[in-house]
């Protein structure tokens, strides 16, 4: 039963990387987002053109990311495996990955708000979509944080048949320093560092939804490593 | 199915293994057979840097193509820069990489911890130059009005160095986090004295990358 639990906490990963990007896609933030440099009236267009794109591609996107929610919490469990005596660093990573599920839900919904009323005052509108993105890919802290906690628990694994391959305790920490540079969306409104830009939009894209499919992934493998009949050396996972 | 073998030790479960001592275990892998030796470090730790340099490349691009697309504004702006500043910090960092080159190979041959440890601090004192100047750039920059706001340029070159400068301030927290654990245990530590000489290396590589593209290549 556990296993099976934990089975399906992995894949929530990647069920919530895909409704995430459909919704995304729907809304048409997806391939190129509405950029900061537009005018008020601009802005009210991208939500006029397709109300119910909007509305649907936004609220697709609410439910999607709200399905990371289950792997941070498998993630936390193999965690425990890795630090044993004190699990300071799976505590750590379980409230930090609550406050990722926070800063990924929120942002839609105030998207949605935006597209909400049409018909109001552009410049509100303007204002709520300011909101949404820089909310959406500023809050780097608690992302990068993340990466690092379970990269250090990944490192520090001193057993012979570590929980999850070394490689991914580095793969944290470069996608970790990949949400870096979305910090200049506070300074930009056009060029590669604004929000729609390519340091901030996609590197941010591609950061997370590599993160996503790497940890769902590798966690799926040391969940069937941890139930495999044997219990010795050769149940072990990928040292690669 | 729940059996106390399955509780984590703190709600009364066995302990799975021993538990991480302290942060200086990250980076010494699991012990393993004498591995290829043309792979400084451990494999793992080049997911983070060919990632790292990946990144970066994609900011040369983008220094590359808002030069092809303003080639004025790029050439007036690279303008306002000095060469000889950024050629001094070039310097002062390949400095840092030969100590640091030092220090690995009196490891490696076993000298005294206080031997390694002279050369770390020197590869320190490099990093503190290194940050003075840089912050002596931005100062005279920003005087003279020149912000990161002002031109697709100036938005790059502070973007870009100050999250060089990043890695550089990561990079002395690593030599130092160095210089104290080889002073307090006798264990050898050869995975990680190499992998933190590794990423020193790449943060030097790209120094050089960037002082070519941002002082040289786009002034021209």
């Amino acid at each position: 039963m556990t296993k099976h639990v934990q089975l399906a906490c992995a894949w929530s990963g990647l069920v919530a990387l895909v409704v995430a990007l459909v919704g995304f896609t729907v809304a048409g933030v997806l391939p190129f987002p509405p950029g900061a440099d537009l005018s008020a009236e601009q802005t009210v267009r991208f939500y006029a053109d397709d109300p119910a794109g909007a509305r649907i591609g936004f609220m697709l996107a609410s439910v999607g990311v709200g399905l990371v929610a289950p792997l941070i919490g498998v993630i936390a469990v193999q965690m425990l495996r890795m630090e044993g005596r004190t699990p300071i660093l799976t505590f750590t990573q379980m409230v930090l990955g609550a406050v990722t599920v926070v800063a990924l839900v929120v942002p839609t919904i105030v998207l949605n708000v935006a597209a909400f009323r049409p018909e109001r005052d552009p410049e509100i509108t303007q204002a709520l979509t300011d909101l949404g993105f820089i909310l959406f890919f500023t809050p780097v802290m608690p992302f990068l944080l993340q990466n690092v906690v379970i990269a250090v628990a990944v490192l520090g694994d001193r057993s012979p048949t570590p929980v999850l391959p070394r490689w991914v305790g580095w793969a944290n920490l470069w996608i970790g320093f990949v949400f870096v540079p979305a910090l200049m969306a506070y300074f930009f409104r056009s060029g590669p560092f604004a929000w729609q830009g390519v340091f901030v939009f996609w590197l941010g894209f591609v950061g997370y939804g590599t993160w996503l499919v790497v940890m769902s992934l590798s966690v799926r493998r040391a969940v069937l490593a941890q139930y495999a009949p044997a219990p010795t050396a050769t149940a072990s996972p990928s040292m690669a | 199915m729940t059996t106390d073998a399955d509780l984590p030790h703190f709600l009364g479960g066995p302990p799975e293994h021993a538990a991480v001592d302290d942060l200086g275990d990250v980076g010494d892998p699991a012990p393993r057979p004498p591995s290829d030796p043309r792979v400084p470090g451990e494999p793992g730790l080049w997911v983070f840097l060919l990632g790292d340099l990946t990144v970066f490349g994609a900011f040369f691009v983008g220094v590359l193509v808002s030069r092809l697309r303003e080639p004025e504004v790029v050439r007036e702006s690279a303008a306002h820069l000095r060469p000889a500043l950024g050629a001094l910090n070039t310097v002062v960092l390949l400095t840092s990489s030969l100590l640091m080159v030092a220090a690995v190979g009196a490891h490696r041959s076993g000298r005294s911890a206080a031997v390694v440890r002279r050369l770390l601090l020197g590869v320190l004192a490099c990093t503190v130059v290194f940050a003075a100047v840089k912050v002596g750039e931005y100062a005279h920059l920003l005087g003279a009005g020149l912000e990161p706001t002002t031109t697709v340029f100036f938005t790059l070159y502070f973007v870009l160095t100050g999250i060089h400068l990043l890695h550089l301030v990561v990079g002395a927290g690593l030599v130092l986090a160095l210089t104290r654990l080889l002073s307090r245990s006798s264990r050898r530590r050869v995975a990680l004295v190499r992998g933190v000489a590794s990423y020193w290396h790449m943060v030097d590589l790209l120094r050089i990358v960037l002082f070519g593209l941002l002082y040289l290549v786009a002034a021209s």
